[in-house]
């Protein structure tokens, strides 16, 4: 359990973007306690302390109240009572999010916990409807006998959410030969933010007409509310072989990285873990990995089995043209499993070492990686901090950790400059702010690194059409325009600003 | 149109510039598709994009591209094979570039193993109405900043904004490409041996069923061909399994099926006198919605082709078709017909239903509908 806030604080870059609320919430709570039963409206103070934040804690605020619809019905006069008194609502998954997009600052959370229906499977034609509040790996669990999954696969996809999928837009260790979520959605039933059902997509392919699934998909619950979600289903692979390679140095393992996919290899995966992460790991989950090493790369392959001892050969030899210390097949599936184990536990197992920790998720060309991991390890020297480095090596997207303990004096300037310095390095190489994690609050005041003004103005004004009063999910995605504040975790001020 | 009224910046500024002249604009690359969707206003400019044709970066080590929107596709195509990669689609027409396989989301029958041309686009440069230059992603293979508008392009025959430059994640070039062909007594019985080997462990990248119309190249009244790309062994294990499923297939690999695979290619050019609707369902439920008419069938993707001769009555037929393919789940479209046919415009071309965010998205990006005016119908 993450320490519990003794006081709820926002960032200087929240406190400017989340709207106060002006609404009349005392009427919006009466009409919504006319139709939910106590256990479907929680509003006591005691309670909402649970719906403070997300995975990402700079930010804690405290919602008016939270709200369990269990229809699409309920969902939508929710959202119409908020548009009638003016009152802003934002939807919330399991709050496994990394960027603070469902801080609500007295405002309503609109939860999907239980719209947690799968509600057809059609394994001929591989689809799936579900609601949105139905768990990643649930998802798979069911469809697996029939030979199938769900391929986008998060580490948290034991808790999070498809909705939650959805509006981040969602990746994955395997997401390198699947795709992310935006690539397995086929059609949304939303409620747009004035509380009318729309429906986008279908489930036959090249439906006419403009792509809402691709604009929805990724638009951080700024856009309205998933309902109904119909996923594109993935034959389960026929084989699965997984390599471990060791290094003494983490370029090298980068190095790896380049080799791999310089010969014309499309791993299903291609992870890397630094050896902080690998003490932290051992030490939690015991998964097996050499904690004296400098760094792992865990390289999946799959497919059909006629051609995995090929592929895993062709890796194998790729590592060995690289100053790899060992490189080995995992001999089992018990093997296999846990090294998968201590991967998608590592942000856990890092968590334990530090009271917190600050998650960066900038995505760089690959044949950058060497020289980028070169200056993150620098940047962690020049700035006295720890970072430790769990990532998705083969998309490119860093997950570097700056591990803190807040009470320590002046270290949050520190880890804010470090994040900077690691953001303008992404910058610099032609990188993406964000892989996976969303921008939520925590990238905002980064948006215009990577954007022009008019760039973010095209992305508010498309914002502003489905979401016109900015009642639904205010302050999240993109910058509003303005002056700009302090990233990171600044100088934490109470609230009731 | 006289060719002194066409237009061909050779640069993002000078189409920039066309566009804020204020004067409706039809942009256009190699022209192939503008029997494709409604017919362009005829008072619009034409503007050729042709002379955008440059790769702008390519790092081979990264598997991502940046490429102008006139480029064609082939001679992207012929750099990428440089290094031993590719960028995974195989729509129609030869001379058909970026910009305008972007526009119509066109795609071909390796579909059905690696998406289509917005699964692999990572980011675009556009011009909006306005005149102004955005970008929307970036060149990373995996990008959550900022909302992902450049997908509103895809499909969307220019009406959101001038797509000038799109980057996109490639692949390494397959070890060996393979076409098993089967002979089959109808188009029905080649999609239901598709079916078959869809619902089967094997991992096909193309699915294609067709009646005769390829009789110069192989015999039969129709064709089931499947696609195979990967290594020797998933060859190998294909070849096998399908024998079981019909023992009698013909096997083309490499070059020898290259014949095969641009004569589907060029297929639709050699069709342009009819009207191509298109027809998506569920797979498995596509066999109810398909009408008596030569057909061309992705089994895999749920997607058929039927050519109709281009009578100036069809739209009450197709709008009948429509109709019974919405209440199926399905939906049919007209994709192309020849310019010159009457009541072309009557035709079904857009989605079903009201669609008011569609519509909104237009007003919004284009409210004086000078972005290909014509092209769509929302």
């Amino acid at each position: 359990m993450k320490q519990r806030a003794i006081l709820p604080v926002l960032t200087p870059i929240a406190q400017q973007e989340i709207p106060r609320v002006t609404g009349d919430t005392a009427k919006l709570l009466a009409d919504l306690q006319a139709f939910l039963s106590p256990e479907r409206l929680v509003t006591k103070p005691d309670d909402l302390f649970a719906y403070e934040c997300d995975a990402q804690t700079f930010d804690r605020a405290i919602p008016l109240c939270v709200a369990f619809p269990e229809t699409t019905a309920e969902v939508s006069r929710i959202v119409q009572l908020c548009a009638k008194h003016n009152v802003p609502f934002l939807p919330r998954g399991a709050g496994t999010g990394l960027s603070g997009g469902v801080v609500a600052v007295g405002s309503l959370v609109i939860s999907t916990a239980r719209l947690n229906k799968i509600l057809e499977i059609d394994v001929p034609n591989r689809q799936a409807w579900v609601q949105p509040g139905v768990v990643n790996m649930h998802l798979s669990k069911a469809v697996a006998a029939d030979g199938l999954h769900y391929a986008p696969d998060p580490s948290s996809q034991y808790a999070c959410t498809i909705g939650g999928n959805v509006a981040e837009n969602s990746g994955g260790p395997h997401t390198l030969k699947y795709g992310v979520t935006t690539n397995h959605i086929l059609s949304l039933e939303v409620v747009l933010p004035d509380g009318t059902i729309t429906m986008m997509g279908s489930s036959a392919a090249d439906f006419p007409g403009y792509d809402l699934v691709g604009v929805f998909v990724g638009s951080e619950g700024t856009f309205g509310i998933a309902t109904r979600i119909l996923v594109r289903l993935t034959p389960l692979p026929e084989g699965v072989k997984t390599i471990l390679a060791i290094y003494d140095g983490v370029t090298d393992a980068c190095r790896g990285v380049t080799e791999i996919l310089a010969r014309g290899i499309l791993p299903a995966a291609i992870e890397m873990i630094d050896q902080k992460t690998m003490r932290a790991v051992e030490q939690y989950i015991h998964a097996g990995f050499p904690d004296d090493a400098a760094a792992a790369l865990l390289v999946e392959v799959d497919g059909l089995s006629d051609d995995l001892d090929l592929q895993a050969t062709a890796v194998i030899d790729a590592c060995k043209a690289t100053k790899v210390r060992d490189v080995r097949l995992a001999k089992d599936d018990a093997e296999r499993a846990k090294l998968w184990k201590g991967r998608k536990h590592a942000f856990g197992a890092l968590g334990r070492l530090a009271p917190n920790y600050y998650t960066h998720d900038g995505v760089i060309p690959r044949t950058k990686l060497p020289e980028v991991l070169e200056e993150i390890y620098r940047i962690e020297k020049e700035q006295h901090v720890i970072i430790a480095n769990v990532f998705h090596a083969g998309d490119g997207n860093l997950h570097p950790v700056v591990l803190y303990d807040e009470r320590e004096e002046g270290v949050i300037e520190r880890v804010r400059k470090a994040g900077e310095d690691i953001l303008k390095l992404v910058c610099k190489v032609g990188g993406g702010l964000s892989g996976e994690h969303g921008i939520g609050i925590e990238k905002l005041a980064f948006m215009r690194d990577f954007f022009g003004e008019q760039d973010l103005e095209e992305m508010r004004r498309l914002r502003d059409l489905f979401n016109p009063r900015n009642l639904c999910n205010p302050g999240k995605a993109i910058p509003s325009a303005g002056r700009c504040v302090e990233p990171g975790p600044g100088k934490k001020l109470p609230v009731g600003h | 149109m006289g060719t002194d009224t066409i237009a061909s910046p050779s640069t993002e500024a000078e189409l920039s510039d066309l566009v804020r002249s204020g004067s409706p604009l039809h942009v256009y690359g190699s022209g192939t598709k503008r029997h494709h969707g409604p017919s362009a206003a005829p008072d619009a400019t034409m503007a050729c994009l042709r002379k955008l044709s440059k790769i702008t970066s390519y790092e081979p080590g990264d598997l991502v591209v940046t490429v102008q929107a006139g480029a064609k596709l082939t001679e992207l195509q012929a750099e990428l094979a440089k290094r031993n990669q590719w960028l995974p689609i195989d729509p129609p027409y030869a001379d058909s570039t970026i910009g305008g396989i972007l526009a119509t989301n066109s795609s071909g029958p390796r579909r059905y193993g690696y998406g289509t041309i917005r699964d692999h686009l990572l980011g675009t440069k556009s011009i909006g109405a306005d005149g102004v230059l955005t970008r929307s992603g970036g060149r990373v293979v995996k990008n959550v900043t900022g909302f992902d508008l450049h997908k509103l392009h895809v499909g969307a025959f220019g009406s959101l904004g001038l797509v000038t430059e799109a980057s996109f994640k490639l692949r390494p070039k397959p070890d060996i490409s393979a076409a098993f062909v089967f002979p089959c007594a109808s188009v029905d019985d080649a999609h239901t041996l598709l079916l078959k080997v869809y619902a089967s462990k094997l991992r096909p990248v193309a699915l294609e069923a067709l009646d005769g119309r390829l009789k110069h190249l192989i015999d039969g009244a129709a064709l089931a061909i499947v696609g195979v790309e990967g290594t020797r062994p998933v060859i190998d294990r294909h070849y096998r399994e399908l024998r079981e499923l019909a023992p009698r297939l013909g096997v083309l690999e490499g070059e020898r099926a290259d014949p095969l695979w641009n004569a589907l290619r060029k297929l639709p050019d050699a069709l342009k006198d009819y009207v191509r609707l298109r027809i998506g369902a569920k797979p498995h439920e596509l066999k109810r919605l398909l009408p008596s008419a030569p057909l061309w069938i992705s089994v895999g993707t749920g997607i058929a082709r039927a050519d109709l001769d281009p009578a100036s009555d069809l739209h009450f037929s197709v709008r009948r078709m429509a109709d019974k393919a919405a209440a199926l789940g399905g939906y049919v479209v007209a994709e192309s017909a020849p310019l010159a046919m009457q009541n072309r415009e009557k035709l079904i071309w857009s989605p079903p239903g009201e669609q008011p965010l569609m519509k909104g998205i237009r007003l919004l990006r284009d409210p004086k509908r000078i972005l290909n005016p014509g092209r769509v119908t929302l």
